[in-house]
Order: structure tokens, then C-alpha cells, then sequence
């Protein structure tokens, strides 16, 4: 795939000209399926403001509470195409005030999810990290007893080098266990 | 002791002195030689030293036996024999003996001579160290003049020469065959007793280098003028001439160069010739004046030969010779306020006036003098030349001492190289440098004269090439290179080494030996090794190294170069040391050198710690242990030098290294990620919180639908 695109990259015209069809489709969605149009957009409007709150490239924040929001929004989608689509249905649906607050709460459960969450999985990380620190450096005395402190000789400025190239295979399999017993 | 001795010293209820109170003998001059023997003899025999199984010398019995300065002699006798019938000298490294030519001499059995029956390196208890002993018959003549100032009764042409000539000349065709040059023959070197019946016999010639001991008027001009122990091996004519001079002294009965310098009676020989300046107006008897003129004449190529003596001898009488004397100038040349009246006494005097003499040479002096007053304009150019030759290499360092030197030599080129107030001649300079060694000074100025190239000048000014040349040219370059080199193996200790081939090993180490050859190093070194904490630093030394290098071919060149320059103590050293005496204990033995073996065990920690791994460096110190107990040099060096283990070594090593640096570099990003937790939440945090999002999301809606759909199928 990658190399397709390497191969033929998108022209910037090609693009622009995709995205007006894309906006095209869906203005002509959204006109078509207006009452459900009018549900999602007023029921995801958490959404779009975590989207726009979200400085980092992945949006995550924007993810985290957009599928949340969405469990509060698709519940009422689904009773609009029961109870019979139509704008009269949607504007009853949207006058209720349970739909406004499981919409709404859906969305603050995913806002509530992105602020535990996150310090939750770096303490963990942490906890995982000191042990993982504490094998490796029982493995570097194990070096250092079988060949001397010569074998670190100069070793952290060397890690460092290493680690500015980037040399993101260290996982243990490409470590060797420990020193050769040579007799 | 025999039951003759125990007899006379129970007679004279005195008991022997103890070995360190025994008194040295005297040099020369002794009163009554005989006299002094005989006491000896009834000293008794306390220590008796033996020479294999042939001889044993009496250590309380030291008595004067020859005019060999420096050295003391001891009576001797035939193991089993109760009577001392022979004499021992005990030679030593100041001076050095010639112990190369000892096989030689003792193959010549010559009435005339005195017969050597026996050497050997013993350990000398007198002095607690090794000593090499020569044992030599004892003459049953007293010496013909104890020194060279006694006056004794003229000799008669007839006595002259049925006991000294004859029988001498006989000697000499026998050494001349043999090719040894004797280079003793002096009055104080001949046993004979005047009067009576017998010939006289010779002395020794093995305690000293040749011509070491010559007075100067024994001596032919050229080696008279150099350093005694820089004259050097010479040739049958100078042996020749030494008889002649000898003949002299004995008809005249005195030496006439008594009251006079060394420097005034060569001058005298140069000015007047030898035969003129030695007899001068004293009358001798006149059958003797021909073979003294033949034997005396200063160009060794119209010297009388041993056949002319023979010819002689046989009644033959040849035309006299007259004293060639060198060409006189018109004027003198004025050199350090003395009028000099030939090139050769100008050269001379240089030696002593450097500063002066390099003034005359610049202000360009003496080439007028040599052109306009003397007229040799050959001598001009040759002059000429050595000062080219002598600003060539710069004049920095020691130029004026070399262009002097190499002007006394265009000037004279018969005369030995004078440099820096030393005199030698060019074969002399490794009996000089090994004297100067012995002596303790410092072999700078000799080994300048090599580098200097100044032995090449002396070749190229000889008028007549000789064959020998050629290699003395290969030689003196060859030793030039040693002296430029400065790692172990070179520099002036090889020099020595090579040039004196009887030189013992002169280490510091061994002085308690006498070392000739690497079969006896390697057993003195066992020794040396038993010294425990009192042994030296390391088993090689400089001069170790150089008489390895010098003696034992076998030991190929690249194992001397490893021996580099390094400090004691350093692996490659300690390495290279033991493979050389491997190869040594290889070839010579003996199987088994366990303190030798434990010596290296104990210099080997630098060379266990060149292997990194703990492990092996453990197993290597106990296995070479076990090693060095069995004495096994070559077991020792397989252990620490084996390619295999010090490669797989190396590989083990930089695979560790490489892990410990990936372990290092993964230590460090994960304390890095851990100092910075912010990150973390940002980055796994949220991502880990989006995708719980997303799967509740998921779960939840999938429910949803499933619920609605299955309420609109009315379930």
C-alpha cells in the first residue's frame, strides 16, 4: 500500500478535488436524513468542542469522549427511524429531557475517562519500568563481574548515542542473557 | 691437604691464613718470585677449587706466577698428583680474556711456550662468584726480569739467540699456523733462567686482550700510539717486531725508554726510527745487529718475517736493513708549542690540542704547510677530504673532536683513530668499549667514534687495501645501525657483544657468573631466580637482550624487537622475554627450571590481565602455577600466548561490551520515560483511555441495537 502511494502520491489538486465530492456526499446525506442530521449534530456537540480542545495529533481526548457521546446519541438515532423519520419526531425526541441528559452525560462519562485513565496507566508504566530498570541493570552486573568494570567503560555515553539513533529494538530477545561462561 | 703439607705446615705450627687475608700478589717486581712460590707451596692446600675432573687449584697458595696485571695466580695441581706442577690464572671481564683462542693454544705443545693444560668457569670462593681459570704448567725458570725497570747483565748474541730467539720463533710459526696472535712477548713475559742450559719459555697470552699489557717500547708505532686496551688483535709481524724490541732490551739490559713519556719515546721512533731510537749508540753485540734491524723495521711489510729469522738462523746472512725514516718538512709546523717536523707527529699532537689544531685546519694552516713545506699535495687532498667529510653531517655535537679525529687520520692513516683523548685502533674499539664497561665508564665516546663512521674513514685512507677491508666496511656499518637502534637487543651493549666474542654477559644481574654463551645464561638465570625478593625486576636486561642477540643466532630478530622499549612489568615485555627463553631452554635445556618458571609466575599478572573474563584469568594463574612447578617454560608460554584463547577472549569481551551498552541504553530511555510521567499520561495515557473509550462504545452500542431489534421483533 505504501508503496502505491509512494508510487503515485496525491496530487494536491487531487485531493482538494476529493474532499468537495466527500463534502458534496455528505451535505447531500446530512439533506437527505435531516431529522437524524439535526439528533447526531445537536448530541455530538461535546464531540466537536473535545475535538477542537484536543491539541495532539492523534486526538485522543477527542476519541475518548466522541465514543462515549456517541453511546448517548445512537440510542435516540434508532428510536427517530422507529418512531417514524421525521423532523416532528426528531424535535420531540430533542424536546425530552432524558435524551439531553444521556447524550450529555455519555459525553461527560468519556470526558471523566480521559482525565482517570491517563495518571492511571503512567503510574502503572512506572511500576513496570523500575522493575524492568532493576533486571537489566542485575543483567549489567552480571557483565561487569564476569568481565570487569572495563566492560561499561564508557557504556552510558555510548546508550545515549545509541538511544539518539533511535534504536528502538532493545527488547530483551536482542540482549544477550548474560556473559558466556568461558573456561 | 696432601701429607707434604700438612708435614711442613705442622713444622712451622703456623696455621694457613684464612682465604681473605691471603695477600694479593704483587704486580711486578716482586724480590724474589722463587722464594715466594715456595711458600706458597708450604702455606697448604685449605681450598682446593677443581676444573672438571683434571685439576684443582690451591686457593691459599696464590703466588706470582706472571706479569699479568690485574690478575691473581694460584699454584695448581693434577687431581692426584701431591706436588703443585702447574699455575692457575684467574682472569675476569677487567680486562677480558681471550677465551676465543684458548682451543687454539692448547693444541700448540711448544717447548718454547708456555703449555696450557686446562680452563674452565668455576666458582671462585675467594670471591664468591664464577670465575674462568686458565691452567697453565709451571715453568721450572723464573721470569726473565720481574719488571720492566730492572737492570740486568747485557745478553750475549749468543744466549740471545740460542735461548730467546730460536725457541720463539719456533713459537710464533706454531701460533702463526694456528692463527693466533700472541701479543705478549716481553721481557717480563719469558721464563728463563740466565746461565743455565735451557731456552727460554713464553708467557701466557689468554688473561688480557692482545697487546694489553706491552710496555711502549714493545710495541711498533702505530699500536704503540693507541690505548692498550685499544690496539686490538694485530698480525705476526707485530709479534715479530714485540721479539725484536724484546732482543733489544735483553742485549742492552735495560729499557732504554726509562725517565722518558710514552709520548717522548714514540716521538723519538718516529723521529729516528725503531731500531735507532731503541739501541741509540749503546753498543751490541753486532751478530745481533741484523735480526734487530730486520725485526725492528717500521714498515711491516719489509719486516724481517719468520722465514727471513729462520733464514737466518740457518746461517743466511740478508743485506741489513736501514731505518726508513718518514719525510721531514723544510719547516716545522707549530702545534700546541712544539715544532713538529712530520705529519705523523702532528697528527699526534692534535689529539691533545683540539681547539688549536682545528684553528690551524680552518685558517687553512696546514694544507699550506703540507703543500708548500712538506710538498705532499697527496696528503693535502687526503686532509682536504676528511674535512669535507667531517662538516657533511653538520657541525653540531662533537664536530671538532670528529673533524680532528679525522684529520690525524688523513695526516697518519697507520696510526689508530684518535678521538676525544682515546686512541684505538679500528678492530681495538671492541676491546676498548669492553674495558670501558668494565671499568665502569660510560661507552659514549667509543660508540661515538662508530657512529661518527670514523673506523670507514680510517679504511679509506689505507694506502694499501687489503681484502679483510671490505667486510670490516660491512661490519662497522652493521654496528652503526645497532648504536642508532635504542630498543633492548641494540645500542653499544650489542656492539660489545659483537665485537668481543669472548665478552662475558656483563649484566649487572649476573656478576656473581660467568656467562659465554645461552646455554649458561639460562642456567644462571635458574639461579638468579632463587633469589626470591632480592632478584631483579625482570630476567632480561639491556645486556641480557644485546648478548642474546649477539651470541644466539637462533633466536630470531623479531623476538628481540618485541622486547621493544618497554618498562619493566609490561605484558608485551614479560611475553617476549619468555618466549626467548623458551627458546632457549628448548634447544640448551634444562627440562626442568621451576624457580625460573616461578619467577615468571610472578611477573605474569600483567599478562593474565590482558584477558578480561575473571574466569579464565583465574584458571590461567592456577594452571601456569602448576606449570611453573614442572619447570616447563614452553608450557608456561603455550598457557598465556595461545592465539585461540586470547581471540576467543577478545570476541567474549566485545560481545559483552555491546550487551552491556544495549542494556545501558535501554536502562537509560526507561528512566528517562520515568522522569517524565507527564508523557507517559499524555501519550499511553490518553491512548490506553481512547481505547477503553472506543471498546465501551462499541460494547454498548452492539447492545443498543441488539436490544432494539429485538424489541421490534416483539421478543
Amino acid at each position: 500500500m505504501a508503496a502505491t502511494t509512494k508510487a503515485r502520491p496525491v496530487r494536491k489538486s487531487d485531493a482538494k478535488w476529493s474532499t468537495r465530492v466527500a463534502m458534496f456526499f455528505t451535505l447531500v446525506v446530512a439533506g437527505v436524513m435531516f431529522p437524524v442530521t439535526i439528533i447526531v449534530g445537536v448530541g455530538m456537540l461535546p464531540t466537536a468542542v473535545a475535538f477542537y480542545v484536543d491539541r495532539s495529533p492523534q486526538k485522543s481526548t477527542a476519541l475518548t469522549v466522541g465514543a462515549l457521546n456517541a453511546c448517548g446519541v445512537v440510542p435516540w438515532v434508532i428510536q427517530l427511524f422507529q418512531d417514524g423519520f421525521s423532523m416532528q419526531h426528531a424535535m420531540l425526541i430533542l424536546a425530552k429531557s432524558n435524551t439531553w441528559l444521556a447524550m450529555y452525560g455519555a459525553a461527560a462519562a468519556g470526558w471523566m475517562m480521559d482525565y482517570i485513565v491517563p495518571p492511571a496507566v503512567a503510574h502503572g508504566m512506572v511500576m513496570q519500568h523500575g522493575v524492568r530498570i532493576r533486571d537489566l541493570e542485575r543483567r549489567q552486573d552480571v557483565l561487569r563481574e564476569a568481565w570487569g568494570d572495563e566492560v561499561g567503560y564508557n557504556a552510558i555515553q555510548q546508550a545515549h548515542a545509541a538511544n539518539a539513533m533511535k534504536v528502538n529494538d532493545l527488547s530483551a530477545g536482542t540482549i544477550a542473557g548474560g556473559p558466556k561462561a568461558r573456561t | 691437604m696432601t701429607d707434604a703439607a700438612t708435614a711442613v705446615t705442622a713444622e712451622n705450627n703456623a696455621p694457613p691464613p684464612p682465604p681473605e687475608m691471603t695477600p694479593p700478589p704483587s704486580m711486578e717486581g716482586a724480590p724474589d718470585e722463587e722464594a715466594a712460590v715456595e711458600q706458597a707451596i708450604a702455606r697448604g692446600v685449605d681450598g682446593l677449587v677443581q676444573i672438571g675432573d683434571r685439576y684443582e687449584v690451591l686457593t691459599n697458595a696464590s703466588a706470582v706466577m706472571t706479569d699479568a696485571t690485574q690478575q691473581q695466580t694460584y699454584l695448581a695441581r693434577r687431581i692426584g698428583q701431591s706436588q703443585p706442577h702447574a699455575f692457575a690464572i684467574v682472569t675476569g671481564t677487567r680486562p677480558v680474556a681471550r677465551s676465543e683462542i684458548l682451543s687454539g693454544l692448547r693444541t700448540v705443545e711448544n717447548p718454547g711456550l708456555l703449555q696450557l693444560v686446562d680452563w674452565g668457569v668455576v666458582n671462585w670462593p675467594l670471591e664468591r662468584r664464577q670465575r674462568l681459570l686458565c691452567v697453565f704448567e709451571r715453568p721450572h725458570a723464573p721470569r726473565l726480569m720481574s719488571s720492566m725497570k730492572e737492570h740486568r747483565a747485557p745478553m750475549g748474541e749468543d744466549e740471545a739467540v740460542r735461548a730467546i730467539l730460536d725457541p720463539c720463533i719456533n713459537v710464533l710459526g706454531d701460533l702463526y699456523n694456528r692463527g693466533i696472535f700472541h701479543g705478549a712477548i716481553r721481557p717480563t713475559n719469558l721464563y728463563y733462567n740466565p746461565g743455565g742450559s735451557a731456552t727460554a719459555i713464553l708467557g701466557q697470552c689468554v688473561s688480557a686482550p692482545p697487546s694489553f699489557g706491552q710496555p711502549t717500547i714493545i710495541e711498533p708505532i702505530e699500536r704503540a700510539m693507541a690505548m692498550p686496551s685499544g690496539r686490538g688483535p694485530g698480525t705476526i709481524a707485530d709479534d715479530i717486531y714485540a721479539l725484536g724490541a724484546t732482543l733489544a732490551v735483553l742485549a742492552l739490559g735495560h729499557d732504554p725508554s726509562q725517565g722518558m713519556t710514552d709520548e717522548q719515546f714514540i716521538e723519538q721512533k718516529i723521529d729516528r726510527g725503531s731500531y735507532p731510537a731503541i739501541i741509540g749508540n749503546t753498543r751490541i753485540s753486532s751478530g745481533l745487529i741484523e735480526p734487530l734491524r730486520g725485526m725492528l723495521y717500521d714498515d711491516p711489510r719489509q719486516r724481517w718475517t719468520i722465514d727471513d729469522i729462520r733464514q737466518w738462523l740457518g746461517g743466511r746472512r740478508l743485506s741489513p736493513k736501514q731505518p726508513q725514516i718518514a719525510r721531514r718538512a723544510q719547516r716545522a709546523f707549530a702545534l700546541g708549542g712544539q715544532e713538529l717536523w712530520r705529519p705523523r707527529s702532528v697528527a699526534m699532537a692534535m689529539r691533545d690540542n683540539v681547539v688549536e689544531a682545528v684553528k690551524v685546519i680552518d685558517n687553512g694552516e696546514l694544507d699550506r704547510w703540507l703543500r708548500r713545506t712538506l710538498g705532499d699535495n697527496g696528503m693535502a687532498n687526503r686532509v682536504a677530504e676528511a674535512v669535507t667529510t667531517a662538516s657533511s653531517s653538520g657541525r653540531g655535537g662533537s664536530f671538532e673532536d670528529r673533524l680532528v679525529a679525522r684529520v690525524s687520520m688523513a695526516l697518519d692513516p697507520a696510526a689508530p683513530i684518535r678521538y676525544k683523548g682515546n686512541a684505538m685502533m679500528p678492530l681495538g674499539i671492541g676491546d676498548a668499549l669492553a674495558y670501558a664497561v668494565g671499568e665502569g665508564q660510560g661507552p659514549q665516546e667509543i660508540c661515538e667514534v662508530i657512529t661518527g663512521q670514523l673506523p670507514l674513514f680510517w679504511i679509506n685512507c689505507q694506502t694499501d687495501a687489503k681484502p679483510e677491508h671490505t667486510g670490516y666496511i660491512k661490519q662497522f656499518d652493521q654496528y652503526k645501525t645497532y648504536l642508532e637502534r635504542s630498543a633492548y637487543g641494540y645500542g653499544p651493549e650489542r656492539v660489545l657483544y659483537e665485537m668481543v666474542g669472548s665478552m662475558p654477559c656483563a649484566s649487572d644481574m649476573l656478576q656473581e657468573f660467568y656467562v659465554t654463551s645461552s646455554y649458561e645464561l639460562i642456567r644462571a638465570f635458574e639461579v638468579v631466580a632463587m633469589k626470591g625478593e632480592q632478584r631483579p625486576s625482570a630476567p632480561i636486561d639491556r645486556h641480557c637482550a644485546a648478548f642474546i642477540a649477539g651470541r644466539d643466532r637462533r633466536v630470531a630478530e623479531i623476538m628481540l624487537n618485541a622486547l621493544g622499549t618497554g618498562k619493566d612489568g609490561d605484558s608485551g615485555k614479560v611475553l617476549a622475554t619468555l618466549n626467548i627463553l623458551t627458546s632457549i631452554q628448548r634447544r640448551f635445556g634444562p627440562p626442568q627450571l621451576p624457580n625460573l618458571a616461578g619467577w615468571f609466575c610472578d611477573l605474569m599478572l600483567p599478562v593474565i590481565e590482558r584477558f578480561h573474563n575473571r574466569n579464565l584469568r583465574k584458571r590461567l594463574t592456577e594452571e601456569a602455577q602448576q606449570a611453573a612447578r614442572k619447570g616447563d617454560l614452553a608450557e608456561l608460554q603455550a598457557l598465556v600466548d595461545d592465539p585461540k584463547t586470547i581471540r576467543s577472549d577478545e570476541e567474549g569481551f566485545m560481545e559483552a561490551r555491546r550487551n552491556f551498552v544495549l542494556l545501558a541504553a535501554e536502562i537509560a530511555r526507561l528512566k528517562k520515560e520515568v522522569a517524565n510521567r507527564s508523557t507517559l499520561e499524555r501519550g499511553a495515557g490518553r491512548e490506553a483511555a481512547a481505547v477503553i473509550s472506543a471498546v465501551l462504545a462499541v460494547i454498548v452500542i452492539a447492545g443498543i441495537v441488539v436490544v432494539r431489534a429485538t424489541g421490534m421483533a416483539g421478543l
